[in-house]
């Protein structure tokens, strides 16, 4: 599964953890592409992240087991730090497909007004940084159909220029 | 520090704040497309952009779409639409051209297509 999704199952589960702030990082690594979700709100059951892994039935812990199957199975590598007061998961994936990170922004449109959604994304040609509580200052009226369009134009243009393709 | 509760407290205020904004919009038609991690594997990121396509090229007004959690169909990515005053049509197994289907058909012509719903 391409990093993009990956990154939307991070996000519900922070929406599910009622996040009120959600941090996305892409950074582009020497060996591959790095994705750190981190959050406020209210962790992540550690049983519930060993069943994941174990391959039984655990809803919240799917996404990350699917994840850490995706990054170590690309000779990647995953980590995830869960407290009450916070989540925190790390990947690094080798030559697995950045995919359409405006696509997969705007699944949370809904969400954006009530949990603030802040990424950025760092690699040699650059960085960028998209946060939500500028949707309406820098692209237009939060109601309109035609501003998500804006948005997931201007953040899958810019970060396949940032990435090449990668 | 706030507890959960309070927490919870605060999103519900939050979100009755939003539901009030949009609800200026009279009979407003409801997308939820099931975000789980297996309606992921199986395409809800582009079910969901296939139809703000189709919403906003055809300029159609007065469509929500949103995430929702999984949605429980066999087949997925499922998608659940609700025109004002109908109960909820949940279909599954969709894809960009079925999206298309929907919009023509069940959004704009108020007739739900059969051949996807879940049974």
């Amino acid at each position: 599964m391409e990093i993009s999704k990956h990154l939307v199952d991070l996000v519900v589960n922070s929406l599910e953890a009622l996040a009120k702030h959600v941090l996305i990082m892409l950074a582009e690594e020497e060996d591959g592409v790095s994705l750190e979700v981190s959050d406020d709100g209210f962790g992540i059951n550690e049983e519930e992240v060993r069943k994941a892994f174990a391959g039984e039935k655990a809803p919240r812990g799917k996404g990350l087991a699917c994840l850490k199957q995706t990054a170590e199975g690309s000779g990647g590598e995953f980590a995830y730090r869960s407290t009450e007061k916070g989540t925190v998961v790390r990947a690094l994936f080798k030559g697995v497909p950045l995919g359409k990170v405006g696509d997969a922004l705007i699944v949370f449109w809904q969400e954006m007004p009530i949990t603030v959604i802040t990424l950025s994304a760092v690699t040699k040609k650059g960085g960028f940084v998209f946060d939500s509580r500028l949707i309406e200052t820098k692209y237009g009226a939060y109601s309109d159909t035609e501003t998500m369009v804006k948005v997931r134009k201007d953040v899958n243009y810019t970060l396949t220029n940032l990435f090449g393709g990668k | 520090m706030k507890s959960i509760a309070d927490i919870n407290a605060i999103r519900e205020k939050m979100q009755s704040k939003v539901f009030i904004r949009d609800n200026t919009k009279e009979g407003e038609t409801h997308v939820f497309v099931g975000m789980g991690t297996v309606g992921l594997q199986s395409g809800a990121v582009e079910v969901f952009n296939a139809f703000v396509d189709e919403i906003s090229s055809r300029l159609i007004k007065n469509v929500r779409i949103s995430r929702a959690g999984s949605i429980e169909a066999k087949e997925q990515p499922a998608v659940e639409v609700v025109l004002p005053g109908k109960a909820p049509v949940t279909y599954a197994g969709l894809n960009a051209d079925k999206v298309k289907v929907i919009v023509e058909k069940h959004i704009l012509g108020g007739e739900p297509v059969t051949e996807y719903i879940v049974k």
